[in-house]
Parts: structure tokens; C-alpha cells; sequence
């Protein structure tokens, strides 16, 4: 069996020559000549990006980087939500190429096909059987509106203004939904024999601005991915930990699938507070909706798998899912932090087996919700991985794909490709 | 370097994330420890009334260590005050506004919490 090298470094210095220089020796020891490098950062280093990336890239002159800014990270050394973080690989049955496309929020089908494009060129003489992509787009970030705090919008005049405003606001400066699903939908046309992670970019929670890496590059508004062929396996799956409950129908949603307007003939926010069983007030509270959101989100399924949908922003008339929502049942869904910390869990058993190492993708949500308790997250990673490296990166969308079958994008969910020789 | 310097330190980087306006170690072995650059909290009035009065929590959160208590919240006007206990007579407490993401500051809390638990170890 050919020799894998696999390694996971962690910096927590905050000067970027630092930082680099800090993960430059721990992936010299576990990986010394690496074919790739992911690369993750909170954005506390945004003004830190450019050290780091070019110190990193000079040092690493063959090494293929992608990446981006994430709201946390776990991995063998701890929990964390300022650092920067890198998974290397070194592997001789491997080719690595890596693709960029631009614009992700303003022509999405554009970039995921440029980016697919330059993949698929890549990799097209390469010998080995079994195509992956490590797939990183820009995640949503929402223009500075007055009116906009908490995640609530009561009136009816700022939810035109918003509404409308958004359309320009992506069309002008990028800033809106992160458009994520109609890029990956070409890179999946046009590499279906490919297995994918998704995960897309983030910054603090605070939807600002979120950031990609390719190389020595720092970019906005683009999708990165790195694309291997290699005799490696691998296996993913994902989960949520969550529970469908009521059934409901979106009978006015927007064209983009993503502002539902109408449920079941009714005002969106009146009824589906009306599902929850719980008072509108609850979904009006400006103080507390960010908090609470995350424990009501809703779901539908493909292939019997329940994708959840979380509504990042509600309106006096209607609510912002964060993805799209799929024709077909919709469901209320119920979800505790108990639940969400044991997905973890069945998750991995699931994908089962002795990998090398692995790659996980996990909504930022989740770690706003659970907070430090993404410790017992890390114990079910730990226990399972023992030795080996793990990277989960804490995110605002998250996606999988086995080879030659549709992907499956979520949001509030955990994911997980595990690889092995 | 020294416990404190070692300590104020930890308090330093705490304080470096953006959502964190205040920080400060208390308990009867160490005394009040902050970091070297203050608070970021405008109210200074306020800044000291909690420096000065956090040891007077202590008589409650001794009663209730025995029974697991972790963590304490409470909400003061626009901030959150959160405090973390190293054992029952040392807490690290920090100050962030109210409507941030808790969770993700939490986590860098039970870090530098783990941290400074490790050089008062240390000290011993």
C-alpha cells in the first residue's frame, strides 16, 4: 500500500507571518511534501490573509491551496473559533488541479462552469479511477439595511425596501443569498462521476463579508474547489439530528425558491408560527430570534434523506430561507442541541470503516447554538478517527455527493468524507 | 514570566476578538486580574462597578458549585455578562453585547478558561 501522509495543523498566533510560519513547521513534520493544502481561517486574520497565503505558497511552491474564512473549526488539537487551520495531504496515487470561477452571486451558472471546466482539463490524462472535489463558494452575506437587527422585520414598508433592495444589492455589490446550490448544479453537470464536500464560506455569523483563497489569491464572490483523481476511497454522509413533524405547503414562494411569501394560502410568518404551535410573537422578537431560529427550522426530503432549511431572516410578510426549498412536502421540524451533538455520532457510524483521515463540513449554526459544546462533537470525532486527522470546518451551507447520484445541499446539518487507501 | 503577566495575557487575546468588550479573572487567590489594555466598554462607571463587585457573587457560587454550576449569565442593559468558573473561588468573566452570537464566543471563553486553569496549575 502506498505511503499517505496526512496532517491537520492549528495556528492561534495572530501575526499572519506567524501563523504561516507556525503551520509551515507542523505540516513539514506530518506531511512534508504535500499535493494539497486546505486552508481554513476565522476572519479575526482578514487583514492577515495576504502573509499568510503568500508565505504558506512560497514555502509550498508544488502545492495545490484552496480555501476560505470559516466561523470555527474543530480538529485533534481543540475547538475553535479564532485561528487558522490547514489539512495536508501528500499521496503518489493522486493528481490534484484546482478551479476558480468568479461572480458566484451575480452569474453562478457562469463560475461553476468555468470552475468545473478548469477541472475537468485538469484531470482529464490522469490515470486514476475515482474523481473527488473539495468545493468551497462564497456563502451569503446581507447588505446593511436599517431596520434589519436580529434577523426581524416587522415593517411592512422595510420588507418592500429589502426585498427589493436585495435584488440590487446582488446584482450591484454581490451582497445577498449565497446562490450556492444553481454554481454547484454546473460543477456536478459537468464532473457527475465525482464524488463532492461542499462547504460555503462564512465569516462570524455576522453575514458581512466572507472570503476564498486559491493560492496566493484572496477572493470574494468566487467558488474554489480542488479537484483529485486518485486510487483512494472515500465515503460521506450527513445529518442533522432532526425530526419532521407537520406537514405544510409553500403556496407563493419566490422565483429563487428562497423568500416564501405564502404557507398553506396563509401569511408565511402568522403560519408557520401557527404550525409551531407557538405565538407570533416568537418569530417577531427582534432580541431573541437569532437565538431561537435555529431550533425551528423546516425540511424536505430526497431519497428519504430530510434536508433542512433554515429561515435566517423573517419579514413582516414573509421569511428568507438560506437555501432553496425544493417542490414537494414541506415539514415543520423539531431539533435539540442533545440531538444535533448525536448526529455527530450516527453520522460517522454510518460511513463506518478505517479512513486515513477526514474532511467534515457543519453549519455555523449549529456552533452558535452549541457553543462550547461542540466538545463532545470533537470525543465522538475523536473516538472514532483515534490517531488519525480530522478537520471539521463550521460553515453556511453544506453539501455532499457520491459519485453519479444527485447531490444533497443542507443547511443546520453536520457532513462527513472519510478516505482511505 | 510571571502567573499574572502570564494570565493577563490570555485576558489580552480573549479581548482581541471583536465581539468580547470586557474581561477580567477574579477569585480569592488571585485577586482581580485584567489585561493590560483595560476594557473596550465605553461605560467606565460601569466597567468598574463590575471589576469591583464580581468577588460579591461568590457566598451564592459557592453554595451552588457543589451542585455543578458551570456558568453564569446575566443580562445588563445592551451587554451580556457571562461567568465562567475554574473552580468555586475563581471565575473568568466576560462582557459582550447582547444580541451577538453567544456560542461562538463561549468557545474561546472555555479556551482561555482552560488555559489559565493550566498555568494556575502550574503555579502551584
Amino acid at each position: 500500500m502506498k505511503d499517505l501522509k496526512a496532517c491537520v495543523a492549528t495556528s492561534r498566533q495572530w501575526k499572519g507571518t506567524e501563523a504561516a510560519a507556525e503551520l509551515w513547521s507542523k505540516i513539514k513534520k506530518g506531511a512534508p511534501n504535500p499535493k494539497f493544502i486546505l486552508l481554513f481561517a476565522t476572519i479575526d486574520y482578514k487583514d492577515e490573509f495576504k502573509d499568510i497565503l503568500s508565505d504558506l505558497t512560497l514555502e509550498f511552491k508544488n502545492t495545490m491551496l484552496v480555501g476560505g474564512t470559516v466561523a470555527g473549526f474543530i480538529n485533534q488539537d481543540g475547538c475553535y473559533t479564532r485561528g487558522v487551520t490547514a489539512l495536508a495531504v501528500d499521496y503518489p496515487n493522486m493528481d490534484v488541479v484546482v478551479g476558480i470561477g468568479n461572480n458566484t452571486k451575480r452569474s453562478p451558472e457562469k463560475a461553476g462552469s468555468e470552475c468545473a471546466k478548469q477541472i475537468k482539463e485538469g484531470l482529464k490524462s490522469s490515470k486514476w479511477k475515482n474523481g473527488f472535489i473539495f468545493s468551497f463558494i462564497s456563502g451569503m452575506e446581507i447588505p446593511k439595511m436599517p431596520g434589519m437587527e436580529g434577523g426581524v422585520i416587522k415593517s411592512g414598508t422595510i420588507t418592500k425596501l429589502v426585498k427589493g433592495g436585495m435584488k440590487i444589492s446582488q446584482f450591484l455589490m454581490q451582497k445577498s443569498v449565497g446562490r450556492e446550490e444553481d454554481v454547484l448544479d454546473q460543477i456536478v453537470k459537468e464532473l457527475p462521476d465525482f464524488g463532492m464536500i461542499h462547504g460555503s464560506t462564512i465569516d462570524n455569523l455576522k453575514m458581512g463579508k466572507n472570503y476564498q483563497f486559491c493560492g496566493a489569491e484572496i477572493l470574494t464572490n468566487a467558488v474554489v474547489c480542488l479537484g483529485i483523481r486518485s486510487d483512494m476511497s472515500f465515503d460521506s454522509d450527513f445529518g442533522s439530528g432532526a425530526k419532521a413533524n407537520t406537514k405544510f405547503n409553500i403556496t407563493e414562494i419566490s422565483k429563487n425558491n428562497q423568500i416564501v411569501s405564502k404557507i398553506n394560502g396563509q401569511s408565511a410568518p402568522s403560519e408557520f408560527a401557527r404550525l409551531l404551535k407557538k405565538p407570533v410573537d416568537l418569530l417577531f422578537d427582534g432580541k431573541y430570534y437569532s437565538k431561537r431560529f435555529p431550533y425551528f427550522p423546516c425540511g424536505m426530503f430526497q431519497d428519504d434523506r430530510l434536508l433542512l432549511r433554515a429561515f435566517g431572516l423573517v419579514m413582516s410578510d414573509s421569511m428568507l430561507s438560506m437555501s432553496k426549498m425544493h417542490a414537494g412536502d414541506i415539514f415543520t421540524v423539531s431539533i435539540t442541541g442533545k440531538d444535533m451533538i448525536e448526529s455527530v455520532k450516527t453520522t460517522l457510524s454510518s460511513i463506518g470503516g478505517k479512513p486515513d483521515f477526514g474532511l467534515g463540513v457543519e453549519c455555523a449554526i449549529r456552533l452558535m447554538t452549541l457553543g462550547p459544546n461542540i466538545e463532545k462533537e470533537r470525543d465522538s470525532m475523536k473516538a472514532f478517527l483515534k490517531e488519525r486527522p480530522f478537520l471539521v470546518i463550521y460553515v453556511s451551507g453544506e453539501g455532499v455527493k457520491k459519485p453519479n447520484h444527485e447531490y444533497f445541499y443542507m443547511n443546520e446539518s453536520f457532513a462527513m468524507t472519510l478516505f482511505r487507501r | 514570566m510571571g502567573r499574572n503577566e502570564e494570565i493577563r495575557a490570555v485576558l489580552e487575546d480573549l479581548l482581541k476578538m471583536e465581539d468580547v468588550q470586557a474581561c477580567l479573572l477574579t477569585g480569592r487567590q488571585t485577586g482581580t486580574i485584567t489585561p493590560g489594555r483595560g476594557t473596550k466598554l465605553k461605560n467606565l462607571v460601569l466597567w468598574k462597578l463590575i471589576m469591583d463587585s464580581s468577588h460579591k457573587l461568590f457566598p451564592v457560587i459557592e453554595d451552588f458549585y457543589v451542585y455543578g454550576l458551570k456558568r453564569l449569565y446575566f443580562e445588563l442593559g445592551d451587554y451580556e455578562v457571562i461567568m465562567t468558573f475554574l473552580d468555586q473561588f475563581t471565575a473568568l468573566l466576560v462582557v459582550i453585547p447582547s444580541l451577538v452570537n453567544r456560542g461562538l464566543v463561549e468557545v474561546e471563553i472555555e479556551n482561555s478558561k482552560r488555559t489559565i486553569k493550566e498555568i494556575i496549575g502550574r503555579q502551584k
